[in-house]
């Protein structure tokens, strides 16, 4: 009988109250008319009732505080990671604003003084591009030689 | 008090005070006195003109500001605060700052022992000898508290909390 | 709910709500994790790196999402992958000297009425630890989770990364299976 084995399927689910209301109701009234099926049912009480009932093993007394310890130290080291990332995006981009701002100083400096220093300056983009390559330049030299320092001196420790 | 204004509070009142101080006289100089009589700024309408006069120099203001907060900064952290702040001066375009953010120096905290402040790096306080950060007992090397084992000699670690802070055994 | 709350103060920053939210999971979390690797001094190593684990990833937790299911996430994450490396058969396989319930008696439920159910709960309770102890990982953590967390089958499905029909069929297995090994290893007695 089909109908029959699908129950008793569901009967070991039943006594772990994981089944939807229209399947518990199901259950219920084919349980009501089959006396094996209501014994398995039964049988299944047990088992269910004591797995609920399992004693909760308990770990070492100083575990909550070893572990707030540690949690506490990662949670401020992440904070100041979080802080970090943060700042260095703004001041990138306030880096950003200020070379095109510095292109926009240069322009108007460069407008007014080139009938003092000749004709070639006048050639804007060039201009730009050199003034901006060279601040680069000067400050990735200065970045490795701090680099360089900031390693000499962490080795020291 | 979020933490960006308690990081607020690290640039002196001084770069403040200065920073408000130019934008005034070069804002008023600019728009008063040179806008109206050059050429190219008296096309825009007046309320362009003071957009971009007072605009623009709000980026000198916080320029002035970051300046200010990396000598503050550089100096509650042990580092040569002088040369950080020259550095940031100097290096155009805020190349300088970006450089020091990324390498500065952690947070230093003051000596439980004697209250003395030093650079966060060393274990150990120069004045009175007391143990800063906890190491590893087998090869003494600073450890960080979530380590479960010393990233140097692979030593298990006891745990945070009864890791020793007090003076080493050092007479033997 | 209290803990919604704590966990809203802990993504705010608030270490008070931390050390409330580990108190207050310690039992559940502990137990959920023995139950998966079976060696006490492993769960408690797990349990502190699930906590770790959970300050590293808060900020990107959606707070209007289930704390419960997504801390037994990746408390389960990090215990497989630690039996993945250590003991990659006890995934599947009873393990030898595990874990199976020690002084029961200490902790038996106030409902038992007369001392001789009282002795007889206990010897029940250790049967079916026992038997747990011996059934696949998955059988035993989908029984800890309905039985001893009382977890909502799709929380249960949602813990354990399958879809509800999945976990529903595997709640039906492991029930067999214990109750199977139950009338295996203690045939003729209160199992039948």
């Amino acid at each position: 009988m089909n109908e029959h084995d699908k129950i008793r399927e569901l009967l070991a689910l039943a006594a772990a109250d994981a089944l939807t209301s229209a399947e518990e109701k199901q259950v219920a009234e084919h349980v009501r008319a089959c006396i094996a099926c209501s014994n398995e049912l039964e049988a299944w009480r047990p088992i269910a009732s004591e797995l609920r009932r399992l004693p909760t093993p308990q770990p070492s007394s100083w575990l909550v505080q070893a572990t707030l310890a540690r949690a506490e130290a990662k949670f401020t080291e992440q904070a100041e990671h979080d802080w970090n990332h943060r700042l260095m995006i703004i001041v990138v981009a306030f880096a950003w604003l200020l070379t095109i701002a510095s292109w926009a100083v240069f322009h108007v400096v460069s407008g007014r003084f080139e009938r003092l220093l000749g004709p070639q300056f006048s050639h804007t983009w060039i201009s730009f591009a050199a003034f901006t390559s060279l601040e680069w330049l000067a400050g990735g030299v200065a970045a490795v030689m701090l680099a360089i320092r900031q390693r000499g001196e962490r080795r020291l420790v | 008090m979020s933490r960006f204004t308690k990081e607020l509070r690290v640039i002196p009142e001084a770069a403040w005070i200065f920073a408000w101080f130019a934008y005034s006289c070069l804002t008023v100089w600019l728009f008063f006195f040179v806008a109206p009589k050059d050429p190219e700024m008296a096309k825009l309408p007046r309320w362009g003109q003071a957009l971009l006069v007072y605009g623009f120099f709000l980026l000198m203001v916080a320029w002035v500001a970051l300046i200010g907060y990396i000598y503050g900064d550089a100096k509650r952290r042990q580092m040569r605060y002088v040369m950080w702040t020259l550095l940031a001066i100097c290096i155009p375009n805020a190349i300088g700052m970006v450089l020091y953010f990324i390498l500065r120096d952690p947070l230093p905290k003051p000596c439980p022992g004697c209250g003395h402040v030093e650079k966060a790096k060393f274990p150990f306080c120069p004045r009175c000898g007391t143990l800063l950060r906890p190491t590893c007992p087998k090869c003494d090397k600073p450890v960080e508290p979530t380590w479960a084992n010393c990233a140097y000699c692979g030593q298990q670690l006891p745990e945070p909390a009864t890791r020793a802070t007090q003076n080493p055994s050092v007479a033997t | 709910m209290a803990v919604d709350a704590d966990v809203v103060r802990l993504r705010r920053g608030d270490l008070n709500a931390l050390s409330e939210l580990i108190t207050r999971y310690q039992n559940r979390l502990y137990r959920y994790l023995l139950r998966i690797v079976r060696q006490p001094a492993e769960a408690e190593d797990l349990f502190q790196q699930t906590w770790l684990r959970v300050v590293e990833k808060i900020r990107s937790f959606d707070a209007s999402r289930n704390f419960d299911a997504w801390l037994f996430t990746l408390a389960r994450n990090l215990a497989i992958d630690h039996l993945r490396r250590i003991r990659p058969e006890s995934l599947d396989e009873p393990l030898a000297n595990s874990w199976h319930g020690e002084s029961v008696a200490d902790r038996i439920s106030s409902k038992d009425h007369t001392p001789l159910d009282h002795a007889l709960a206990a010897e029940r309770r250790t049967e079916i630890s026992e038997a747990m102890a011996g059934l696949p990982m998955i059988y035993r953590e989908v029984l800890t989770l309905r039985f001893e967390d009382e977890m909502k089958i799709e929380e249960i499905a949602q813990v354990t990364a399958v879809p509800v029909s999945t976990a529903k069929s595997r709640l039906r297995r492991s029930l067999e299976q214990l109750r199977d090994a139950l009338e295996a290893r203690y045939p003729g007695g209160t199992w039948r």
